[in-house]
C-alpha cells in the first residue's frame, strides 16, 4: 500500500499526460495498485491548469498476499474490474500509479560517446540487464537525462503488466493518460516543496509503501543514486541504518534531509530519524490527511 | 530541476506546449498573409489610381481627320504626278539611238495615259524607211512596232517615201 497524500497537477501535471486534453478536461480517475491494495481515488476536473481539485471519493481494497511477483495477482485484477465497472464508458482522464515493486530504476553514469538514440537505448537496455538480470529483457524503458555530463535516471516497467492493464482499461473504454510508478509522484512533490520553499535541491527523496521504500538520492539537483530497499513495520529504523551506511560510503551524503510524505510519517518517525533532518511533503491544498479512504475493505 | 515525466502510455500527439507554440505560430502565419494580402490589395489600388493619374496627365492624342481633298484636284494631282513619272528622257534617247540613217520627223504623238506612239517620217528611200523601223524594233522601251502606212510622195521636187508608225510604250 503507498503512503502518498496524491495532488493532482503537482505530483501528476497535465503535460505529463499523453491525454491531456482529457486532464484538462474530464475529472480525474485514479487508480494506484500495488500487490496489497489497489485504490480508486475520484477527482474533480481542474478548469484551469494548476487549480486545487477536490477529491470526490476514495475506495481501498486491501488484499492479504504473501511474497511479492512481478505482475499483480488474479485477485487484484479482479479487484480493478469489479472497481472500473461503474465507470465503463464515462469520461475520465485516467492516472495509473503502479507500486515501485513493478517498476526497477537505475541512475546509469553519463557517457560521452554515446550519442544516437539506438545506441542511448542499447546502453539502458545494458545497465537494467546488468542491474536486474534476465528479468528486464521485456521491460518498457523511460529515461530522463539530466544536463550535459550528468546521470540519467532510467526507470522500467513489464511491458506484459502495462498491455495487460491497457486491455482492462480497454474493456471499460477507458484510455489511460499516465502509467507511471509511484515514486515518480513523491519526486515532483518533492521537487514542488523545494521550488516552493526555495531550498537547495538536495536530498533523499523516499517513496513509502507496506513492504518497500524507493530512495532516490539528489544532489545539486542530479540525482546520485537510486535503491529500493525491502523493509517491514519498523521502517524508519531500517531507513535510519541505511542513511548511516550511505553516510559511511559517501560523507558528503551525510547532511542531506530525508523528504518524506506526511502520509508516511509516523507520531515517532522523526525521532526514530533523528539526527537526519525530515522534511515533510504534504499536499499544499485541501487534500492531505482528509483524503483518507471513504470506504475501505479487505479481502482475505 | 525539471519534473519527471516518466510515463509509459506511448503517444503521438503533441504536448499541450508544442501544440501551444504550433498553434501560435499558425496564427501568426495567418495574420502575415491577411497582412501580405491588405498590402497588395492596396498595392494594386494604388497601381491602378497612378495609371489613371498618367492617363489624365498625358498629352491628349491629335485627332488625325482625313484631308477633305476635291476629287478633280485629286486627279490634276494624280496626273501631275504620273506625268512627272513619265520616262521622255529614256524614250527620247531610245528613239535617238534608233535613228541611225537619216529621217525626218513629221510628227511624233506619245501617249503617256495609253502608253503609245503614233509617228510619221519622211525618209529618202523606201529601204532606209524599213531599216529605221528594223532599229525602233530593236528598242528597249518600244514594243509592237506596226508599219501602218507608206507611200510615196514629193517634197519639193524630190522624190521621198512618208511612213505611218505605231508602237507600245513600255515603261
Amino acid at each position: 500500500m503507498l503512503h502518498h497524500y496524491p495532488e493532482p497537477g503537482v505530483d501528476c501535471g497535465v503535460s505529463d499526460s499523453s491525454r491531456w486534453w482529457q486532464a484538462l478536461s474530464a475529472p480525474e480517475l485514479r487508480l494506484v495498485i500495488a500487490d496489497d491494495a489497489i485504490e480508486c481515488l475520484l477527482f474533480d476536473r481542474a478548469w484551469l491548469p494548476g487549480k486545487r481539485v477536490a477529491l470526490r471519493s476514495h475506495h481501498r481494497e486491501v488484499f492479504v498476499v504473501e511474497g511479492q511477483e512481478i505482475l499483480p495477482p488474479e485477485t487484484v485484477w479482479q479487484c480493478l474490474h469489479t472497481m472500473l465497472a461503474p465507470l465503463a464508458g464515462q469520461r475520465w482522464h485516467v492516472v495509473i500509479v503502479l507500486s515501485n515493486q513493478y517498476a526497477r530504476w537505475l541512475v546509469l553514469p553519463w557517457q560521452a560517446e554515446i550519442l544516437s538514440q539506438a545506441d542511448k537505448t542499447a546502453y539502458y537496455r545494458h545497465g537494467l540487464q546488468q542491474a536486474f538480470g534476465a528479468d528486464a529483457h521485456d521491460w518498457q524503458l523511460r529515461a530522463q537525462g539530466g544536463a550535459y555530463g550528468q546521470p540519467t535516471l532510467l526507470n522500467a516497467l513489464p511491458l506484459a503488466l502495462i498491455n495487460r492493464l491497457q486491455a482492462v482499461l480497454q474493456t471499460y473504454h477507458l484510455a489511460p493518460g499516465v502509467i507511471t510508478s509511484a515514486w515518480t509522484l513523491t519526486a515532483n512533490q518533492s521537487l514542488q516543496l523545494m521550488r516552493q520553499q526555495r531550498l537547495p535541491q538536495a536530498g533523499w527523496i523516499i517513496c513509502r509503501e507496506s513492504g518497500s521504500l524507493t530512495m532516490a538520492c539528489l544532489m545539486q539537483g542530479h540525482w546520485q543514486q537510486m535503491r529500493q530497499i525491502a523493509v517491514d513495520a519498523h521502517w524508519a529504523h531500517t531507513l535510519k541504518q541505511c542513511l548511516l551506511r550511505e553516510q559511511v560510503m559517501y560523507p558528503d551524503r551525510a547532511a542531506l534531509p530525508v523528504f518524506l510524505s506526511q502520509a508516511a510519517l509516523g507520531a515517532d518517525t522523526r525521532q526514530m530519524l533523528s539526527p537526519f533532518q525530515v522534511v515533510e511533503v504534504q499536499p499544499s491544498g485541501r487534500l492531505g490527511a482528509s483524503s483518507q479512504p471513504m470506504w475501505q475493505s479487505e479481502v482475505a | 530541476m525539471q519534473r519527471l515525466k516518466f510515463n509509459h502510455v506511448a503517444s503521438r500527439v503533441p504536448g499541450p506546449f508544442a501544440l501551444l507554440i504550433g498553434g501560435g505560430l499558425l496564427i501568426f502565419l495567418a495574420v502575415l498573409i491577411a497582412i501580405y494580402d491588405q498590402l497588395a490589395h492596396e498595392n494594386a489600388a494604388l497601381q491602378q489610381q497612378w495609371q489613371r493619374r498618367q492617363t489624365l496627365l498625358a498629352p491628349q492624342p491629335s485627332i488625325s481627320h482625313q484631308p477633305v481633298v476635291d476629287q478633280a484636284l485629286a486627279a490634276e494631282w494624280l496626273a501631275a504626278q504620273q506625268a512627272l513619272n513619265t520616262p521622255w528622257l529614256a524614250l527620247l534617247q531610245d528613239l535617238e539611238q534608233a535613228q541611225q540613217v537619216p529621217v525626218y520627223w513629221l510628227q511624233l504623238a506619245p501617249d503617256a495615259k495609253r502608253q503609245h506612239l503614233r509617228m510619221t517620217v519622211l525618209a529618202q528611200r523606201r529601204q532606209q524607211g524599213w531599216a529605221w523601223l528594223d532599229q525602233l524594233k530593236k528598242q528597249p522601251s518600244l514594243t509592237n512596232v506596226k508599219l501602218n502606212a507608206s507611200e510615196a510622195t514629193e517634197v519639193n521636187g524630190l522624190r521621198m517615201t512618208t511612213l505611218q508608225l505605231e508602237a507600245a510604250w513600255t515603261f
